[in-house]
């Protein structure tokens, strides 16, 4: 009966409010809480019950799974164009040819990287994610060359712990995650003139936001042909809103569904064979409390588990990824490649990068 | 059972969703001039641009500063044409050592606020002058003490009683600058009672001595003397600085010839665009508000003065053949010279509007203001007999100087 209530109250939410998108949105494969499972599938895994990383994809996982232990866990894009571009204007002297390049192939480059240590046991698990790293950064208008950056990062201590309701034919089973998080973030424009006078520290002034959030997930499993089914609500509370600085505006680019209160639904199916299982989950997100869907957020992952290595592969509007991992008692150790456009139908060409990951039981 | 249900109510939950596409919207209008504009397609800009004029009427600032991008594009003028000055200023240390890029751009600043002001090589030297100035001035006449000492040089008499002499009246004074010393030819015709020589010295002496022997006179003329050494001391100090401004000026241009070289040649410029997308720059330069638009236009301008200013000068002599400082007046080419004295001009003029309201005018206000003075002075334009005459000079002085 309760459950019913709460299904009824997101329908009842369903009030069709407009979207009003920046300009440039621009969406991250790698979250906060993010390993390199989680990205390498697009975050497309809130089904996938079982894995070391499944309670990161949803919180309602974690009475699912059976880590215990000490974990530090590190992913970050370790090269591809944005990579390169950066090396170039640092390191390199600069020639027409680059500059040209940036402008009309290149003009946007994006990092990300995201590092945690996590203490896990059956009743809760506790992490501490130092580092979530993400810097964009956006070149525009060759008659008087303009940068739009935005920087970020997020640190944060997560609490995450869940119950499951054993049922005839079905298992239901709630998650949440409560966490701190200090946000320090810059969201600029500033133009190579301004770039050659002043020092950064004038250019780039960070803010920081403090808050609690939580995460809400629902996880639900029946033992017919029906697929399983999940529903998240992400950051819940969170003082970080969409489009934050600032209204519509042409010239800054924020990211979506990376801080703000976002929503997930996830459909998934597992197909055992002889030599392994092969997971499979469509993720829909949602924008705000169930409000919308963002058709070109939706997402397929995939992960073929062969024990010791491990195939994965998500698949969305605007990214392909392809990853392999190895998996050992202690120490597990991931490479993908991937091909990105966090722009969407704006960029002007894909990023091919190449993201690698580590996970270390201690 | 459960399972179905919750099932379906998803089914009718995603329906429900679904039915709204509004995060698929088609990007704004302001979002493809952006793309437009990086991507080269300048003509697709200016249409979206002349569209949101039709649509709203007038354009507004952020929609002129994006219609002057697309003019500056055409008329050939964008990062990669003005890279060469981009780059000596910027991309010449490495991005990780942003100190050394202040240090850099302050020495610039440096020379440019010496070389066009010129600061002078003794600054002290002529406050201690002023200062003099305003003591002598003000000093009672009790404390001066002077000295005065002649030195006859020739003597004269004649038969009918008259005699002439002439010689150096040498004055020292506590008031004169650095304790020098004044010397005053002096010459006089008198009256001789005796044709004694004694006498003749003597009566010479006392004449040419003559007004400082009067105390109350002598002061007066001492204290002008002394004033007079430190008028023509400061006027030293500026001629010199004149000098040096023109020498300075000489050596940036000097050393600015190998980014002249490589800054685009005005002919391949589309003057017309450029003059368009100036109009629009000094309309948003002269607003008063603090918007990005307004700010940019500014720092937009002065870039694209002083590509008008190297681009101009570059149709104006022959660059690749310089060596040598004083080789920037001897491959001069008069007639275009000439022929470049309105874009120069113009150039000069808008360099000066882009600094107005900046930390560099607002250190240099007076100076400031005799710069803009002489500009107002300079003509508009040439007429024939100017340009000829103009071109007579330069080539007299090339002529007689190379």
């Amino acid at each position: 009966m309760k459950i019913k209530r709460h299904v009824l109250f997101i329908l009842l939410n369903l009030l069709l409010k407009s979207h009003v998108s920046s300009a440039f949105e621009t969406n991250h494969r790698l979250k906060p809480n993010s390993n390199y499972d989680s990205s390498t599938l697009n975050n497309s895994c809130s089904t996938m019950k079982g894995y070391e990383f499944s309670y990161r994809c949803n919180s309602a996982l974690f009475p699912l799974s059976e880590q215990e232990g000490i974990f530090v866990t590190i992913v970050g894009k370790s090269d591809g164009d944005s990579i390169e571009n950066g090396r170039k204007l640092i390191f390199d002297p600069i020639d027409e040819a680059l500059i040209r390049k940036l402008f009309t192939e290149k003009n946007y480059s994006s990092f990300t990287f995201n590092g945690d240590i996590s203490f896990t046991n059956s009743l809760f698990a506790i992490s501490y994610t130092p580092y979530y790293l993400l810097a964009d950064l956006y070149l525009f208008n060759p008659a008087f060359p303009e940068i739009s950056l935005n920087l970020a990062s997020y640190e944060s201590l997560r609490f995450t712990s869940g119950h499951k309701l054993n049922f005839d034919s079905s298992i239901v089973s709630f998650g949440y995650s409560v966490f701190y998080y200090e946000y320090t973030y810059e969201n600029t424009v500033f133009s190579l003139f301004d770039l050659s006078f002043q020092k950064p520290e004038e250019l780039i002034r960070f803010k920081t936001k403090y808050g609690v959030a939580a995460d809400l997930g629902v996880y639900i499993e029946s033992f017919s042909f029906l697929p399983r089914i999940s529903f998240q609500l992400k950051n819940l509370n969170s003082k970080v809103k969409e489009n934050e600085t600032h209204t519509i505006s042409a010239i800054h680019h924020s990211p979506l569904m990376l801080f703000e209160t976002y929503s997930q639904v996830g459909i998934g199916k597992t197909f055992n064979t002889l030599y392994g299982g092969i997971d499979i989950n469509l993720e829909l997100p949602l924008l705000g409390y169930f409000e919308e869907i963002y058709a070109k957020g939706a997402s397929i992952g995939l992960k073929y588990d062969l024990r010791l290595f491990s195939f994965l592969l998500g698949v969305s509007q605007y990214y392909q990824s392809l990853g392999l991992k190895f998996n050992s008692n202690h120490f597990n150790v991931g490479i993908s490649y991937s091909r990105e456009a966090d722009l969407g139908k704006i960029q002007q060409s894909h990023e091919n990068a190449i993201y690698t990951g580590i996970d270390i039981s201690l | 059972m459960y399972t179905m249900k919750f099932f379906l109510m998803l089914v009718f939950v995603l329906c429900l969703s679904c039915s709204n596409h509004k995060s698929d919207k088609i990007s704004s209008p302001e979002n493809e001039v952006i793309l437009a504009l990086n991507s080269g397609n300048i003509e697709l800009a200016l249409n979206i641009i002349e569209n949101e004029e039709r649509r709203s009427g007038e354009l507004s600032e952020k929609w002129l500063y994006w219609k002057a991008q697309a003019l500056s594009t055409r008329a050939n003028i964008d990062v990669y044409s003005l890279f060469p000055i981009v780059k000596m200023k910027l991309f010449e240390v490495a991005i990780n050592e942003w100190d050394d890029v202040n240090k850099y751009s302050d020495k610039q600043r440096s020379v440019l606020n010496s070389t066009v002001f010129g600061d002078g090589t003794n600054p002290d030297r002529q406050k201690f002058l002023e200062k003099e100035a305003k003591r002598i001035k003000e000093i009672s006449s009790e404390e001066i003490e002077y000295e005065i000492v002649s030195e006859i040089q020739y003597t004269d008499s004649y038969s009918n009683g008259e005699a002439f002499c002439a010689g150096i009246v040498i004055i020292e004074s506590n008031i004169f600058l650095d304790g020098r010393q004044y010397e005053e030819y002096r010459s006089a015709n008198f009256k001789l009672q005796n044709d004694y020589q004694e006498e003749l010295e003597k009566i010479c002496r006392k004449n040419l001595e003559g007004p400082y022997s009067n105390r109350d006179i002598g002061i007066k003329w001492i204290r002008d003397i002394a004033l007079k050494m430190i008028e023509k001391k400061l006027k030293d100090i500026q001629e010199r600085k004149d000098s040096e401004r023109y020498i300075k000026a000489a050596f940036a241009l000097y050393e600015s010839v190998p980014v002249i070289q490589k800054v685009p040649d005005l002919s391949k410029t589309n003057l017309d665009d450029l003059d368009q997308a100036f109009k629009i720059l000094r309309k948003l330069a002269k607003k008063n508000n603090q918007t990005r638009e307004v700010l940019n236009a500014k720092k937009q301008l002065g870039l694209l003065s002083a590509f008008l200013i190297l681009s101009s000068l570059k149709d104006s002599i022959h660059i690749d053949l310089i060596k040598d400082p004083s080789d920037l007046l001897c491959y001069a080419i008069p007639d275009k010279l000439v022929s470049n004295y309105q874009n120069l001009l113009k150039g000069i003029k808008f360099l000066t509007e882009s600094t107005k309201g900046t930390e560099f005018e607002s250190k240099n206000n007076d100076k400031f203001q005799k710069l803009l003075d002489a500009i107002k002075e300079l003509p508009n334009e040439l007429n024939e007999d100017q340009k000829a005459r103009t071109i007579y000079i330069i080539e007299s002085t090339i002529k007689e100087s190379c």
